[in-house]
């Protein structure tokens, strides 16, 4: 299995093997290093929502236990947390 | 075909990160009289790792780039490619099951061709840094595929700050580039580093 490169610097296109997804190929007729596609990541998304999910639950547990502005901030906070994570990326 | 960085052409290197840093980690690379050959800064909450090395602290000149395929991955791959030749020399791959146990990497060409592995010294030593003692220093040594030694890291005992020797075997950058062999130091001081605090 291959993809396909389109080389950034003198437009040439060539294959590279599959496992070069995301990263780096060197283009064969300018020799410099460009960068392949990458895929989508599911296991990157799978747990975005399990982060997602935890700061609900312990937003939730405590809104329950110290009231519901000590619950909104804190799901604030987590969220802010993870939105900053992601965006860093 | 370019002439290599002198800087990138030794065969001792030092590589010290600082262990008490807030936010990322800072590491100097020196040379076998200590003196500072490289700088690199890696940033504090990077999922996919984007490792810049330059030349000093100034950050003005950049030697090499280490750059993971993905966010997430169990066998994470990191590409290396020398900044001033634009030109990827090749890439090390991280053995995700293996490296539970006794850490495990390969040493890939640019078109991802198997070039050696750098392995933990012995699965003993690894259980025991792993279950008893991390205080243990560790020893990588780096093999061709051939079987033929290439070069050795070896950790020293500080606990403040983590140092590793990389010494490179006469005639070794024959068989693997020496640039792949002190990106894989600078990785397993920050990649393993992390995973270990």
């Amino acid at each position: 299995m291959t993809v396909n490169v389109d080389c950034s610097e003198c437009g040439h296109q060539f294959e590279v093997p599959r496992s070069l997804k995301g990263g780096i190929a060197n283009c064969p007729a300018c020799e410099k290093a460009v960068p392949v596609a990458g895929g989508p990541e599911p296991l990157f998304w799978v747990l975005l929502g399990g982060a997602v999910v935890a700061a609900c639950a312990i937003s939730g547990s405590v809104f329950l236990a110290a009231g519901a502005g000590a619950g909104l901030v804190t799901g604030a906070v987590l969220l802010a947390v993870i939105i900053g994570v992601v965006l860093l990326q | 075909m370019t002439t290599m960085q002198s800087s990138l052409v030794q065969s001792e290197y030092l590589i010290r990160r600082k262990v008490f840093t807030i936010f990322g980690a800072k590491f100097h690379v020196y040379d076998a009289n200590e003196n500072l050959l490289l700088f690199t800064k890696q940033k504090a909450f990077k999922l996919k790792e984007d490792i810049r090395i330059y030349s000093d602290e100034t950050m003005s000149e950049e030697k090499l780039v280490i750059q993971a395929r993905q966010i997430i991955d169990f066998s994470a791959a990191y590409d290396v490619v020398d900044a001033e030749e634009g030109r990827k020399v090749g890439a090390l791959r991280r053995k995700g099951f293996k490296s539970m146990f006794r850490d495990s990497w390969e040493l890939l060409g640019p078109n991802d061709e198997v070039l050696g592995k750098i392995q933990e010294d012995s699965m003993t030593k690894a259980m025991m840094r792993r279950f008893l003692s991390n205080l243990i220093p560790q020893r990588f040594h780096v093999t061709s595929s051939d079987g033929a030694s290439v070069a050795t890291y070896r950790q020293y005992f500080n606990p403040f700050i983590y140092k590793l020797a990389v010494q490179l075997e006469v005639g070794g950058e024959d068989a693997i580039d020496s640039r792949l062999v002190l990106a894989g130091g600078i990785l397993l001081a920050a990649v393993e580093g992390r995973q270990k605090g």
